[in-house]
């Protein structure tokens, strides 16, 4: 069994941090488990914060960026997308070293020498900026879209569980007439105005120009 | 047919990503939770810029204390203007009193003269102040019965020598007022 047993330097000061086993890693953070998850932040805090030390052409806070890797580490693990090929740490140091490096791309000539040429799990990062970008829209959005795009898209009834699959792909989307009764308003209007929200939303990503081949291929 | 067939298969993308962006949100309010204990909203600005955002603020803070400080020791009153009151002080202090000498003196705080004696009236009196320099009246004000002390009102008299009393002149005190 494999445990995290080290003791984590952060400035300066060695903090012991509690055992746990990977199985225990991924189940906790499959389930949400406070405990888990904050233990995983506190040990990889100190390795993040070096992280960021090595790109000295972008400003990152290291706790808002490790709190991002969890993010996605939590939700590829909930889509099984991750295979438990490398450890939990690697992963989500993985994970936040390419949030550096396309941070890095972006401001230019920035070089970074990767000693963890072992990741297997690549993360979909640009497929989280594209997520990151809908709540942006979202926001943005009037309440009447956000309504109607919930119902059509059953997000109402999809009440988030920690689903094993994570997938929403299986469920049909909500035929017009059922939407038109939720919204009182006639089957053709609920179609039109869930037709304009669409278009807006769509090109609202668009604008964003994050993730567009996800509508086209 | 094959219009309807592709806007369909684009809404089952769009209602993939939809969902995903709202499993996103919870996700992260569940690990800020963790983290911190509480669900903090996004930020608005990216998390990266939290740190400009805070030496921005830390300078502004800085020149804002700078200049209050600045405006506050501008209208503060100069040495000059309290030195009037301080010498006041020092030559009631040296003053001899007529008969009887404890019956009166005189305390002066940072902008008002208080002016307190021992003789209680029991009758409606008045408190005079005299301007040496002329021989008039500078100052006079009613005392109720019973009462002790007046306290003169910042920039009542002007700087001078005065004299003053209460009832009647045979009890009477010098009062410098000094000038800038």
């Amino acid at each position: 069994m494999n445990y995290f047993d080290k003791l984590v330097t952060y400035r300066n000061k060695q903090v012991p941090i509690e055992k746990f086993s990977e199985e225990d890693a991924i189940v906790g953070l499959k389930d949400g488990d406070v405990k888990v998850i904050r233990r995983l932040y506190n040990q990889n805090l100190p390795a993040i914060y070096n992280l960021i030390n090595q790109f000295p052409g972008i400003i990152f806070e290291s706790e808002d960026l490790l709190q991002e890797g969890i993010i996605r580490m939590i939700m590829n693990i909930r889509d099984n997308k991750f295979k438990g090929q490398s450890a939990v740490n690697t992963y989500l140091y993985g994970i936040c070293r390419n949030i550096c490096l396309k941070e890095a791309r972006k401001s230019k000539g920035i070089s970074f020498v990767s000693n963890h040429n072992d990741l297997i799990d690549e993360p979909q990062d640009d497929y989280f900026d594209l997520l990151q970008a809908i709540m942006r829209i979202k926001d943005r959005l009037e309440e009447k879209c956000i309504e109607i795009l919930n119902l059509r898209f059953h997000l109402y009834e999809d009440k988030y569980t920690h689903q094993s699959n994570g997938s929403t792909s299986s469920q049909n989307l909500m035929p017009f007439e059922d939407i038109a009764i939720s919204l009182g308003i006639h089957p053709d209007n609920a179609r039109q105005r869930f037709k304009r929200c669409l278009d807006r939303l769509i090109d609202a990503v668009k604008r964003e120009k994050v993730g567009e081949h996800y509508f086209n291929g | 047919m094959s219009t309807d067939l592709e806007n369909k298969e684009l809404e089952n993308k769009v209602r993939d990503i939809w969902n995903d962006a709202n499993r996103y949100q919870q996700t992260r309010n569940e690990v800020r939770y963790a983290i911190s204990g509480k669900t903090r909203e996004p930020n608005a600005v990216p998390f990266y810029r939290n740190r400009i955002f805070a030496i921005a603020a830390s300078v502004f803070l800085m020149i804002g204390i700078s200049a209050i400080f600045f405006l506050i020791i501008k209208k503060s009153p100069s040495p000059s203007e309290n030195e009037i009151f301080t010498k006041g002080a020092d030559s009631i202090n040296q003053l001899k009193m007529d008969k009887p000498e404890s019956k009166a003196r005189l305390q002066i705080y940072q902008k008002k003269i208080r002016l307190q004696w021992k003789v209680s009236y029991d009758s409606t009196s008045h408190l005079v102040i005299i301007n040496l320099t002329d021989g008039k009246v500078a100052f006079k004000t009613d005392i109720k019965s019973r009462q002790t002390s007046f306290s003169l009102p910042p920039g009542t008299l002007r700087p001078g020598e005065y004299e003053w009393f209460v009832g009647n002149d045979k009890n009477k005190k010098r009062l410098t007022i000094g000038k800038d």
